[in-house]
């Protein structure tokens, strides 16, 4: 299988002297396209860091990121930018929606970044609404979305550009229980889609349902192990 | 989906941030708007006296003294020989001739540089103010040369009846005709000589509507005073004439008669005008700037929100650029409804205190000034919208998704 991402001797510290806070140690890691991973560990074990890591928001101390056999440690503002648009798509902890779009607007917004045609962006923006179940609320305002319609217009946001990788940092971190089930199911039917995801989770049982699980501990890789998909 | 769009939205969507900021501007631009009609309308009545009075000088008896002045020249009592008219008509001319040829400039005809020996000659309308009893009513009878007369005040006309064109006419001024009740076709008697009103003079704004009109040659008759006029008014009939070269000749050279520049003295009322029109727009600009700190303020005092929504749309895929024209859009659309609201109240401010404040001078709402109110509102909004927006759309992606 190829592999989207690819990390190597990746090292995160921040500050330095005796300030300085190790929060990656060399992590070697690859995960191969269309991969369902969940990216595990307690508090400050570096799992948000290596999400930053692969989406290009940070820089690392050492070692390289390479997704879709691209260095992102190396690239420049506007490639960085580049990759935002075509390759990585963000899902956040928070739904963050526009409060002044729509539903539909909101899952079409990059196309006001990206040059897409309207019908074209409004027809695709329908249709990932309807694939993550919300088509009905289309035409609602995010204020009279629930927590988890509206994480769900955000992952529907992020399909939008047909994305090679999804990194989602903690997205069922504010919603109820069964609001989080039915999010990670709809994580893992795009994993079964052939669609890339990274999550982060601090909750084992929705970890259990990623088909590979990345354990992290003070910044190293504790354990990864394949397993099946419930 | 257009940037434009999501502006409009957003700025609907803050609907008090939107209403400080919007009416933060709209005062600025109402008072602008205002203070430019009302000093149009100012400046063009001044410019209405200056074209009526502008170009003339007002030639009195020596002896006249300092309050008739005052009264527009309404001497009673003090003449100058008719005669003595084309005297001072000769030193008129000859100095005004001087004073192009000094300025090294030709006349073709009037108003244009060309030949000196173009220049049309000066309109000389001499009056005869006598006072008298008519109707039990005091009033002054100003004995005129009718058809110079027409020629020299071309803003003179007949609300009713017709101008007066025989020596057994008069002509009424508007508000004389109101308070003595005199119209046209009605009998007058002064000082026992029967005359007939012929018409009644449109109100002008000046003594003139205090007046009553006859023919010159008549009303000498009447008040036994052949030969004599009480001043003479002249016209110059072309712009920029040297009319003060004028003023100083026949004050030196005609003996008994002094010339006054009536011109000097509306310029000069156009000079203070244009001096405390200039203070006002002064302080209307810093009002401006005011405006434009408050709006400053305001965005600044909302960056952390835009910060968490430019870190969304940066990991949607805005570039910094794209960023900036989102702001500068929301800007522009608080400077198009800010302009044009600020554009009506300041209509309305004109429309009601103008008046008041310049008796009877025109006030009229121009659609010019609308592109005008907005660009300034715009100009203001885009200014104190530029470092908040630079300093959000700078924001390093790291930073941004920290803030998400």
């Amino acid at each position: 299988m190829t592999a989207i991402v690819e990390l190597n001797g990746l090292t995160k510290i921040y500050g330095s002297g005796a300030s300085a806070v190790t929060a990656l140690a060399g992590i070697d890691l690859q995960i191969a396209a269309g991969q369902f991973v969940a990216l595990v560990g307690p508090s400050g074990s570096g799992k948000s860091t290596m999400l930053n890591l692969m989406g290009g928001i940070d820089r690392p101390s050492s070692g390289s990121v390479a997704v879709d056999g691209r260095r992102v440690d190396t690239l420049g503002e506007q490639e960085l930018l580049r990759l935002r648009r075509e390759t990585i798509a963000y899902v956040f902890q928070e739904a963050r929606l526009l409060a002044s779009l729509t539903a539909l607007e909101n899952v079409m917004l990059p196309s006001a970044f990206h040059r897409i045609s309207g019908r074209g962006a409004r027809q695709r923006a329908g249709e990932l609404l309807g694939r993550v179940g919300l088509l009905a609320r289309a035409g609602h305002m995010p204020h009279q979305l629930s927590g988890g319609e509206a994480q769900r217009v955000c992952i529907a946001r992020a399909l939008f550009n047909r994305p090679k990788l999804i990194l989602a940092d903690e997205p069922t971190g504010n919603l109820d229980h069964k609001t989080r089930v039915a999010i990670v199911e709809l994580l893992e039917e795009l994993g079964r889609d052939g669609n890339t995801v990274v999550m982060v989770t601090h909750d084992s049982e929705l970890a259990d349902r990623a088909a590979r699980r990345i354990s992290l501990h003070d910044g190293a890789l504790l354990s990864d192990e394949m397993r099946d998909a419930h | 989906m257009r940037l434009y769009q999501i502006a409009v939205r957003e700025v609907g969507r803050r609907k008090a941030r939107t209403l400080y900021t919007t009416s933060s501007i709209a005062l600025s631009v109402a008072l602008l708007i205002a203070a430019m009609m009302v000093g149009f309308a100012g400046q063009k009545d001044l410019l209405l006296t200056i074209a009526r009075y502008g170009h003339s000088l007002t030639i009195f008896p020596a002896t006249t003294n300092e309050t008739s002045l005052q009264r527009f020249g309404i001497g009673v009592g003090h003449y100058i020989p008719e005669d003595a008219i084309p005297e001072i008509q000769r030193t008129y001319e000859a100095a005004i001739r001087a004073g192009w040829e000094k300025r090294g400039g030709m006349v073709l005809d009037a108003g244009a540089p060309g030949g000196v020996d173009n220049l049309q000659p000066a309109l000389f309308t001499p009056r005869l103010y006598e006072e008298t009893t008519i109707g039990g009513r005091k009033v002054v009878v100003a004995g005129v040369r009718a058809q110079d007369e027409y020629k020299a005040r071309f803003w003179w006309e007949v609300d009713a009846g017709s101008l007066l064109a025989r020596d057994d006419e008069v002509m009424v001024g508007k508000v004389f005709s109101r308070v003595a009740g005199f119209k046209p076709g009605d009998p007058m008697i002064i000082n026992g000589r029967p005359f007939r009103v012929c018409g009644v003079l449109r109100e002008t704004d000046s003594p003139d509507d205090y007046m009553v009109f006859g023919d010159l040659k008549a009303v000498q008759s009447v008040f036994g005073k052949p030969n004599r006029v009480s001043l003479v008014n002249v016209r110059a009939m072309c712009n920029y004439c040297p009319v003060g070269e004028a003023e100083l000749a026949i004050n030196t050279k005609v003996v008994g008669v002094r010339a006054t520049s009536q011109r000097e003295i509306a310029e000069a009322q156009h000079k203070i005008f244009k001096n405390v029109t200039r203070v006002i727009f002064g302080l209307i600009m810093l009002c401006f700037v005011v405006s434009c700190m408050a709006v400053f303020n305001m965005v600044m005092g909302s960056i952390h929100a835009r910060m968490r929504e430019a870190g969304l749309l940066k990991a949607v895929g805005a570039s910094r650029g794209q960023l900036m024209r989102l702001y500068m859009y929301e800007a522009l659309v608080i400077g198009l409804v800010g302009g044009a609201i600020g554009y009506g109240i300041g209509c309305g401010l004109a429309l009601t205190l103008g008046p008041w404040l310049i008796d009877g001078a025109p006030i009229e709402a121009r659609w010019l000034y609308l592109p005008i109110a907005i660009g300034a509102a715009t100009l203001t909004s885009v200014l104190a919208t530029i470092y908040p927006a630079h300093h959000v759309a700078g924001i390093r992606a790291a930073d941004a998704f920290r803030a998400l």
